[in-house]
């Protein structure tokens, strides 16, 4: 059950400057922990490729003893590049699953009033804030918001169970007679129009409360490598602003862990064919066509990802004669950096 | 197909979609004595300058198929701005846009694109991509009869 809850998480971003930077200090990090921290300094993470975590988007993925490794592209060309090395890859543990067809806002007591609502399950005791019309701050590593039309949110508990609903306090409802619809469709600007922030390890917020000793308890068994913040940053489809429904699109998402903030990448294609989620890829047909099967040999499991595009398309034996013979993506064409091969997902498909 | 024992997965599983599950307008069968050539037939497709033509092209698949691009040639005379005289065609894929993640179904898909939109601008065959450029309704005619004379069965 535990296990089911995992993400990928890749160390070292694949960048090549960002191997480099961090080769030695990852080779003393003890297995079993993060490695270092990202560079805080702002200007210093937008040259480097920012830390990313992969994920499949319904987070229902059973890896059981899984190692994920990172090839690096081997170009036959160029015979002054050093040999392909390989990363192997460590699991987070996610403790949080949001169920993304349920996120919405429902009409609250009050007329024209609207409140956020969705379906969740979680491992750990947690704490969940809605913010609107938010901005983000990131100072250390902590992630904060401010609102520009609400007042600082209250934070509701839940224990630790599956199946639960959170439904915003009333007095938090936003009123669409004060606040126009059409802003909260997302547009690419440093505001969100509602960001969802959930606290999983309450033990460190000193809002525990209630809570406490049980927290206590369980932090003896938890591993270093949980998630400890989740953030989720949504937004009103355009076309949804005339209908009376008001589903919620996820613009992007973020963890912490380790006191690190990653932002979560999903990898296209990892869903059994289902490329629903593949935006704005050109050739997805590729994947449907073929179902779950490699784009190049069309006869075996895929299970590589190509970084930095994040497509799921090849099986192993493929990824491997591709290193030599290209150095592109075969859905995007996309230079290929590195290649990720997720072990233990076969196991999953077959289940 | 007596050659089929040494052939890759790939091209056994693309041979069987293409025969099972032809594309409408497309048709391509696997030479007898060598798997890896085919017999293709493109019917010209509707409301385009080679409506009513019927088109033989071949198609090889080389030894590095699918990381290099099959080999296509119209082997019925054509006047067109991006087929030459000896049926070579000017279409990315087949050069440097190819991808493995295409097969033989999208090129023949591709290249039946190109008869319903010549493109004049990126030529290979100069006398009809000039004609086009100058006078686009003698180039269709001009098209018309090379159909008349060479592509009716």
């Amino acid at each position: 059950m535990i296990n089911k809850y995992k993400l990928i998480l890749t160390l070292d971003a694949m960048g090549n400057s960002w191997s480099n930077r961090n080769a030695t200090s990852n080779q003393n990090v003890p297995n079993g922990t993060l490695g270092p921290r990202p560079p805080q300094n702002a200007a210093q993470r937008n040259e480097i490729n920012p830390r990313m975590l992969f994920y499949n988007s319904e987070f229902a993925w059973n890896f059981g003893e899984n190692v994920f490794e990172g090839l690096s592209p081997y170009n036959s060309n160029a015979l002054d590049i050093p040999p392909p090395s390989v990363v192997h890859e460590r699991t987070v543990r996610n403790v949080v699953r949001l169920s993304k067809s349920s996120l919405q806002l429902v009409p609250s007591t009050l007329p024209k009033c609207y409140v956020l609502q969705f379906h969740f399950d979680t491992l750990v005791d947690c704490g969940i804030l809605t913010y609107f019309l938010a901005k983000e701050f990131q100072d250390d590593h902590l992630l904060s918001f401010s609102s520009q039309c609400c007042s600082q949110p209250s934070i509701q508990y839940f224990r630790a169970g599956l199946g639960q609903t959170y439904r915003q306090g009333e007095a938090e409802a936003l009123n669409f007679s004060k606040v126009a619809k059409e802003s909260l469709v997302y547009r690419e600007t440093d505001e969100y129009p509602v960001i969802v922030e959930i606290k999983c390890n309450l033990s460190n917020t000193g809002q525990a409360g209630t809570l406490g000793t049980e927290l206590s308890s369980r932090s003896e068994n938890s591993t270093n490598e949980e998630i400890e913040g989740y953030y989720i940053y949504l937004s009103l489809d355009k076309e949804q602003i005339s209908s009376g429904t008001f589903p919620l699109r996820v613009i992007k998402q973020k963890i912490i862990v380790h006191g690190v903030i990653y932002e979560l990448e999903e990898i296209y294609g990892i869903d059994s064919g289902n490329t629903a989620t593949a935006q704005g890829c050109v050739s997805s047909t590729c994947y449907s066509e073929d179902g779950t099967n490699c784009a190049i040999c069309l006869s075996q499991p895929r299970d590589t990802a190509l970084l930095p595009c994040r497509h799921m398309c090849l099986c192993s034996e493929c990824a491997q004669r591709l290193r030599f013979q290209s150095n592109s993506c075969p859905i995007c064409r996309q230079s290929v950096q590195s290649f990720l091969q997720v072990k233990g997902l076969q196991s999953h498909k077959n289940n | 197909m007596s050659s089929l024992s040494g052939l890759p997965r790939r091209i056994i599983k693309e041979t069987e979609k293409l025969l099972q599950d032809p594309v409408p307008g497309i048709s391509a069968v696997p030479h007898e004595d060598n798997a890896r050539y085919f017999n293709v037939i493109i019917q010209g497709p509707d409301s385009s300058p080679y409506e009513g033509g019927t088109f033989k092209l071949e198609l090889f698949l080389p030894d590095d198929y699918p990381m290099a691009p099959p080999k296509v040639r119209f082997l019925t005379k054509i006047f067109h701005p991006n087929i030459d005289r000896l049926g070579r065609i000017c279409l990315d894929i087949l050069k440097d846009k190819w991808s493995p993640a295409l097969q033989i179904r999208t090129v023949l898909l591709s290249i039946q694109a190109l008869l319903s939109a010549p493109n004049p601008d990126d030529p290979l065959n100069n006398e009809a991509a000039d004609l086009w450029k100058k006078d686009e309704r003698r180039a269709i005619e001009t098209a018309r009869e090379y159909i008349r004379l060479y592509a009716s069965e």
